[in-house]
């Protein structure tokens, strides 16, 4: 029922290779027999999964595959999803996100007083645009829907939430491993770089910044492993909690890691600024840090149990 | 509830392997005797000394009636287990609404390395500590030895089959009313920094010692002024082997680092509740970003238990914990720092003016001595630079501050 350290560094291995490749990543998972170590164990396995995918500044429609297989009834690779715009947090609208995917049918998540329904439109039948933006790399398309529910719109109800909760836990994972990224990107500079005489990283006000992002980098880490664990009743609290920290986290580690590069790390010519902006974006889907931070404070405000989480 | 032999519930040999067991039978024990432990919910008395007095009487009260203060620790004194039932307890206490008892910060820490080093001597004392009878306090700091721990002169020195000790130990908590001191003391030459110091327990009734309490800018006198003069201790006091104190230090880290942080996270879950019921209730509006920051000191504090249970875990498990375990006490300060100022600025003007005589006020009060007790977390046992430098060292490797 889960891998061990030796196969999964196994694994991780060949996901790096197939994100430094630049090759399409579905095709590439199916090689590696992906739908198998899934089932083995699905914590570690995504982890890492989108783990590598940040550490390599990838794009794909992984996220959107992985939340449709909550939602019984669509095939990724036919089907990918249209996420909320980051604007909604996790909250379906008139306005979403396609991410980097090749499928032709979209699976379009709609709000409506009894829950969230599904409707599925040909792609080539939404208008789109390229988002651009702060993270040109991201290859998101912006979408803007007519006003009319399609026909043959699903109800899912729980469902939505567990696809919400399963996208929640893979983007934490992404964005910590672009953080990770960053941080090794941050400590290689400052132990090489002298200024002073000395390597950067002796300042102890370089030094402490990089510890900071390395405690919040443990931090979000180990928040998401308790929400892969988290007990049903709590598990989509606990994954909102870990999006919530993760997006924290980016946060944290970015402004220090870009401030120890001094001018190289917000220029084109260093790695810095693309996981700066890919920090970002990933933070914006499916509810931003402060966003979460205010949607789970006011729950608590109207009464919602403060649970624990976490056992011994 | 007060025979001094506890009877302990038929399934003790069983909780002893088991914590989950234990956890649920203690969940069960305070909820069926809940009224009997009314008397530690709501409002804690109003001196240190009289808390620690309250506090010892909820040991008691959890000693006599089934032993739950003594899983965790080995046999003979405790009845085995290991930290997962003592972080049990503070948990279970915490989800009841009462405290952990301020003992249990103190034994988490010294317990572990007496029981570790000197398991005969841990025979003889750890009792009283878990029927409330006995605390401990711990000298490490001095005058001139804070951060640089290394620097301290409290002198021991061997007379026949005694040290003799003199000096002055600063900022130990419980000083004024603990029954023994944990002390790091040096048997060796200054130059010899950390390789030249060595654990003892001393009496606080041995002749020559005297304390003197120091209050906090809240009045509470938390900790105290030691001095030792000429304080003779026998040899069979010393935990570890003369000259191997700062092993014996490192060792107590670890516990120092997770359970405390553990303790604490389920201490603040409890007040972050207490608080939102406050605010939730207030009627009046709340500060801007107050919401936020309540939903964010949430996952600080689920993020501090996640990181202090793998710890705790990996401690039960034999692991050694290492320079790691910094990461858990930035996490600890993030959370109590973050949860007081919270209060601080949520409750705005009954924070800054409640009157301490007024019954009606007392919990602004309280929240008020809690702030300036949180601003401990990013200096007491390793300030929060000290962490930070730990883990540019160790853990990041990046190069050392003297380098050139
Ligand atoms: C409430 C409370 C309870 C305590 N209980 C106990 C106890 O029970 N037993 C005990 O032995 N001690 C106890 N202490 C003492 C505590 O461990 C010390 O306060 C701590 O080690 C720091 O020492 P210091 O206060 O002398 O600060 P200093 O060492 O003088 O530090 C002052 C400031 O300088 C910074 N600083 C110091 N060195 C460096 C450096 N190399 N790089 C960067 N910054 C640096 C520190 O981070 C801090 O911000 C307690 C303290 C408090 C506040």
């Amino acid at each position: 029922m889960s891998l061990d350290d030796a196969t999964v560094e196994v694994v991780r291995g060949s996901l790096r290779e197939v994100f430094a490749t630049g090759r399409p990543v579905a095709p590439a998972l199916d090689e590696l027999g992906w739908a198998e170590v899934l089932e083995e164990d699905p914590a570690i396995a995504t982890t890492v999964l989108f783990g590598e995918q940040g550490r390599a500044l990838a794009s794909s429609g992984l996220l959107a595959d992985t939340m449709l297989a909550e939602l019984p009834g669509y095939a990724p690779g036919t089907h990918t999803l249209l996420l909320p715009h980051p604007r909604l947090g996790a909250h379906p609208g008139p306005t979403g996100v396609l991410l980097a995917s090749t499928a032709e049918v979209v699976v379009v998540p709609r709000a409506t007083p009894d829950g969230v329904v599904l409707a599925t439109i040909e792609r080539s039948s939404l208008v789109t645009r390229p988002a651009g933006g702060f993270d040109p790399g991201s290859g998101w398309q912006l979408v803007t829907l007519g006003a009319a529910l399609q026909p043959d719109s699903v109800p899912v109800g729980a469902a939505w939430e567990r696809a919400v909760a399963t996208g929640r836990r893979a983007l934490a994972a992404e964005i910590i491993g672009v953080c990770t990224a960053a941080l090794e990107l941050a400590v290689t500079h400052t132990s090489v770089r002298h200024q002073y005489g000395r390597p950067l990283g002796s300042f102890q006000s370089v030094r402490h910044q990089l510890a900071e992002a390395h405690a919040a980098l443990e931090a979000a880490r180990v928040t998401l492993d308790v929400a892969w664990s988290a007990a049903e009743d709590v598990a989509a609290w606990a994954a909102t909690v870990a999006k919530l920290r993760a997006g924290a986290t980016q946060s944290t580690v970015l402004r220090r890691t870009v401030q120890v590069l001094g001018a190289m790390g917000i220029t084109l010519e260093s790695d810095m600024h693309r996981y700066v902006s890919r920090g970002a974006a990933l933070d914006a889907l499916l509810g931003g840090h402060l966003r979460l931070a205010d949607e789970v404070g006011s729950a608590a405000l109207a009464g919602a149990d403060l649970h624990p989480v976490v056992t011994i | 509830m007060s025979t001094s032999t506890a009877p302990l519930g038929p399934r003790a040999a069983e909780l002893a392997v088991d914590p989950v067991a234990y956890a649920l039978a203690l969940r069960e024990h305070l909820a069926d005797n809940s009224a009997d432990y009314d008397r530690w919910r709501g409002h804690e008395p109003m001196t240190v000394a009289e808390r620690n007095d309250h506090h010892a009487a909820l040991l008691r009260a959890l000693h006599d009636d089934g032993g739950w203060t003594r899983y965790g620790w080995p046999e003979p004194a405790g009845l085995g287990g290991d930290p997962r039932h003592r972080a049990a307890l503070y948990d279970e206490l915490s989800s009841a609404g009462l405290p952990v008892p301020d003992q249990c910060l103190v034994l988490e820490t010294l317990g572990n390395p007496v029981v570790h080093f000197a398991p005969s001597l841990a025979a003889e004392v750890m009792p009283a500590l878990f029927t409330g009878a006995q605390w401990w306090g711990q000298g490490f700091s001095e005058p001139e030895a804070g951060s640089d721990l290394a620097a301290l002169r409290c002198r021991a020195r061997r007379d026949g089959d005694h040290y003799v000790v003199s000096g002055q130990k600063l900022w130990m908590s419980f000083g004024a009313t603990a029954h023994r001191f944990v002390c790091l003391v040096r048997t060796g030459t200054p130059e010899a920094r950390h390789r030249g110091l060595t654990m003892l327990m001393i009496d606080a009734d041995a002749p020559g010692v005297s304390r003197r309490p120091v209050a906090l800018a809240s009045g509470q006198e938390e900790v105290s002024e030691v001095f030792f003069d000429d304080v003779r201790v026998p040899l069979s006091r010393a935990i570890g082997a003369q000259d191997q104190g700062w092993a014996v230090a490192m060792y107590l880290l670890q516990f120092e680092r997770s359970m405390f942080a553990w303790q604490s996270a389920g201490i603040a879950l409890r007040r972050l509740r207490d608080l939102r019921g406050r605010l939730a209730s207030s009627g009046t509006p709340l500060p801007d970003g107050t919401t936020g920051r309540l939903g964010s000191t949430y996952a600080d504090i689920v993020t501090l238990r996640s990181r202090s249970a793998a710890t705790i875990r990996r401690l039960a498990a034999g692991d050694t914990v290492g320079p790691e375990a910094s990461v858990d006490k930035i996490l600890l300060a993030t959370v109590e720092t973050g949860l007081h100022d919270l209060a601080r600025d949520a409750l705005g003007a009954d924070f800054l003016l409640a009157d301490p005589q007024d019954p009606h006020a007392l919990d602004s009060t309280a929240w008020r001595a809690e702030w300036w007790y949180s601003r401990s977390s990013t200096i007491l046992g390793g300030s929060a630079e000290v962490q930070r430098t730990i883990l540019a060292d160790h853990v990041l490797g990046l190069p050392q501050e003297s380098s050139r």
